[in-house]
């Protein structure tokens, strides 16, 4: 029905009827901060369905029949699926629609102006932000079920950290963040490893820090995160209580083997010649007159000069595996991202730029406050962030941001 | 090469035990990798005792006693030489084998895991014996013998990488009792990779002396002989002073007869491939030159290492083309 190919690198990804997968999501949080958003802002329309999706929903119906009527003549696995997939879709459509056609009914009453019907507008505007709400939910699930899902969406995921601008602070909050989605991963109770650990000079931070984390999905989850975090504190170094500005850098990426480095799946992908591989040159002539441990392994990946280091593990075979898994994570990350970009140009429509050099996030400790700059988003819960509990509502509204955008540049055939 | 007293300093800042490691590892970069590893290793075996520990006296008297053991583990490391595998106990190897290594017992090195690995896949993906379709039967075996076995480690990396349903005897042989007792350890410590239809066996024995006659059906021999001359093993050129100190004489100096050895061994246990390690092109020549290697029966070839360097020789029965030819795309 759909080739994912290139539309937008903000998609949102549908938990695919074929893998068992869901997206996680947290309805305790949904629910608060949508309260939240209501209360803050009366004109919020986070339940209105675009139309071309509305539109299109109903166009699928007929396709739903036609599958329907071949289903008869025979079973197939795959038209199966397609069928259950479509006939979910057309229950919420349908459920939406009469939710919608309530709304405007209510409409009606609510604009009532004389005396007698005040009371009447009073119950019909609680109804309606009850009915409003629940047309939220729908129009997330017809989303779901309507937008083309990442590629990558069912796959664990890789985080590279590393300090931006700000010195020995960056390094400090380099750290911390890594903790942050560490923490996330306990309280999700995901599996995960820390992969490369690179201790600035004085410990208190790192210099690079991999985090490889092995559930499914986790790559759909954490994708949004890959960019530039700008943390705001008074270090406590600082003897006149200034506030330091600095920043950490997050590339996110597939972990295309799943779960398993020892498979060399990663290093066979690539042709011979395609990369070079640089180890830790041992002093003397090696073999059995050298005993060191210099196990570290760079890749140069030719053709795009990407360059990867491990020197994490004592052995050099297995540096040299999760080298290759992650060199072919970032691969495969930009080959998409290019894709996407180019298949845009090639557009004339207006697309919301996501410039990765963009700070993406403000983590403002005096205020103790947390700012996604791409959705305007602020929770003022630091510390709920920093110790993964309270990510979740952050991680929810980043994800609504990237469907609404998704939805902005989907065009449709 | 003098220690930047600068470097000494900022070594120091960082930890009291980084200064330690320095005169061994020169760079603060690797020592501070080292640290890394060896405060790990201490640590996660006194995780136990501290996580159930609750008496407060207790638990700072285990506390200490764990950095004694660091302090005195990086005054070994540093200050004597000692390799770091013999401080720790082990060397990760292969894509999960943990390697026991002790003093008396070569360290397994990195080149030794490198071309293992390629041997043992390259077996795995085009050997017929592990693609034939029909399920062999049961009285079909692929024989590995692993000549000066040491650690074991070899035998080991091989049965690692040929665990399948397939019958698999791996035979290593070292002269060495204290080798022996390492690689019937390390079977023991890796018994994950046996299976029911593969074993591994260790044996002591001097290939030089003992009657291998009986082992008939070999398919390769895999061999990681002493190969360092008497001459590079006393130049600091050439061998490390911690490998000179602390790593038995036995296990490294050695030369071309012991290929020749090999070579006779490989016809009369009827070996189909012979891969070795060996020093460098010279040694490949200098084999070559002693016609260890009857280049009327074999196909023979070089490989190198990931550092450049000729590490083996790789040799197949002309006459076994079927099955060992694609050792071909792996030489140079
Ligand atoms: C270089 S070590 C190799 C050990 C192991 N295969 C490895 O790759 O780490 C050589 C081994 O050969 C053994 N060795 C020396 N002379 C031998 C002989 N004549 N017969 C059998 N083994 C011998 C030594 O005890 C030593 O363990």
């Amino acid at each position: 029905m759909y080739s994912w190919c290139g539309r937008s690198i903000l998609r949102q990804l549908l938990p695919a009827a074929r893998s068992s997968y869901r997206v996680p999501l947290a309805p305790r949080f949904a629910t608060k901060t949508l309260c939240r958003y209501y209360s803050t802002d009366g004109e919020s329309s986070n339940y209105i369905l675009n139309s071309e999706l509305r539109a299109k929903a109903q166009a699928l119906k007929i396709e739903y029949k036609q599958l329907s009527e071949s289903l008869v003549n025979g079973y197939d696995d795959a038209k199966m699926r397609q069928h259950a997939k479509l006939e979910s879709l057309i229950n919420y459509a349908d459920e939406y629609e009469k939710l919608s056609a309530e709304v405007n009914d209510l409409q009606e009453l609510s604009t009532a102006t004389d005396e007698d019907s005040l009371q009447l507008r009073d119950d019909a505007l609680l109804e309606m932000e009850e009915i409003k709400q629940q047309m939220a939910s729908f129009r997330t699930k017809i989303e779901r079920l309507l937008i083309p899902s990442h590629p990558f969406a069912h796959y664990p995921c890789i985080m590279e950290f590393r300090p931006g601008i700000g010195g020995s602070e960056a390094a400090i909050f380099t750290k911390d963040l890594l903790e942050m989605y560490q923490n996330y991963c306990q309280a999700k109770k995901w599996k995960y490893s820390i992969l490369e650990y690179n201790p600035s000079g004085d410990g208190s931070g790192i210099l690079e820090g991999i985090l490889v984390i092995e559930e499914p999905g986790s790559y759909e989850r954490l994708r949004f995160e890959g960019g530039v975090h700008r943390v705001q504190r008074i270090p406590d170094t600082e003897t006149k209580g200034r506030m330091h500005t600095s920043t950490t850098a997050i590339v996110v990426m597939p972990q295309l083997d799943a779960g398993d480095e020892n498979s060399n799946e990663s290093e066979r992908s690539f042709a011979p010649g395609e990369v070079r591989v640089d180890i830790m040159r041992a002093r003397g002539a090696g073999g059995q007159h050298v005993n060191t441990t210099d196990s570290a392994v760079r890749l140069t990946h030719i053709p795009t000069g990407i360059v990867v280091a491990i020197q994490d593990a004592r052995s050099q075979h297995k540096n040299k595996a999760k080298a290759y898994m992650i060199l072919r994570g970032r691969l495969a990350e930009k080959e998409y991202n290019e894709k996407v970009a180019e298949e845009r140009k090639a557009r004339t429509s207006q697309v919301t730029s996501t410039d990765r050099s963009d700070k993406l996030r403000t983590y403002n400790y005096p205020q103790n406050r947390v700012t996604d700059h791409r959705c305007g988003f602020t929770m003022h819960d630091l510390s709920g962030c920093m110790d993964g509990s309270a990510l979740d509502t952050l991680l929810d509204k980043v994800q609504e941001w990237a469907t609404n955008e998704e939805v902005k540049n989907l065009q449709f055939q | 090469m003098r220690i930047l007293p600068a470097v000494k300093i900022l070594a120091r800042r960082e930890s009291p035990y980084l200064p330690l490691l320095l005169p061994t590892l020169r760079d603060i970069d690797s020592a501070r990798r080292e640290l890394r590893w060896i405060a790990e290793h201490f640590h996660d075996r006194a995780a136990d005792g501290l996580a159930v520990e609750t008496n407060s006296q207790q638990k700072i008297k285990l506390k200490s006693s764990l950095y004694r053991k660091i302090w005195k583990a990086c005054f070994l490391r540093g200050y004597k030489g000692v390799p770091l595998q013999y401080i720790l106990g082990s060397q990760p190897f292969g894509d999960s084998l943990d390697i026991i290594c002790r003093p008396g017992v070569l360290i397994p090195r990195w080149e030794t895991e490198e071309w293992g690995v390629k041997i043992a896949r390259g077996i795995r993906q085009y050997h017929p014996f592990f693609n034939a379709e029909e399920n062999l039967s049961s009285q079909i075996i692929f024989n590995i013998l692993d000549l000066c076995t040491g650690t074991g480690c070899i035998a080991l990396l091989f049965a690692e990488q040929l665990k399948t349903n397939k019958n698999v005897l791996i035979t290593g042989i070292d002269i060495s009792q204290k080798a022996f007792t390492v690689a019937r350890d390390n079977r023991k410590a890796n018994d994950h990779v046996l299976g029911t239809n593969l074993s591994v066996l260790f044996k002591v024995g001097d290939i030089f002396t003992r009657d291998l006659s009986s082992m008939s059906n070999i398919d390769i021999i895999v061999s990681n002989p002493p190969y360092v001359s008497e001459e590079n093993y006393y130049s600091w050129t050439h061998t490390e002073r911690s490998v000179r100190n602390y790593e038995p004489r036995l296990a490294l100096i050695g030369g071309v007869e012991f290929y020749k050895r090999i070579f006779e061994i490989a016809t009369t246990t009827n070996a189909k491939a012979v891969v070795c390690e060996i020093s460098d092109g010279q040694q490949y020549r200098d084999i070559l030159d002693a016609n260890c290697v009857d280049s009327s029966l074999w196909c023979s070839g070089s490989m190198y290492d990931e550092a450049g360097v000729v590490r083996t020789i790789v040799s197949w029965r002309r006459d076994a083309e079927d099955e060992w030819g694609w050792l071909q795309n792996l030489i140079s």
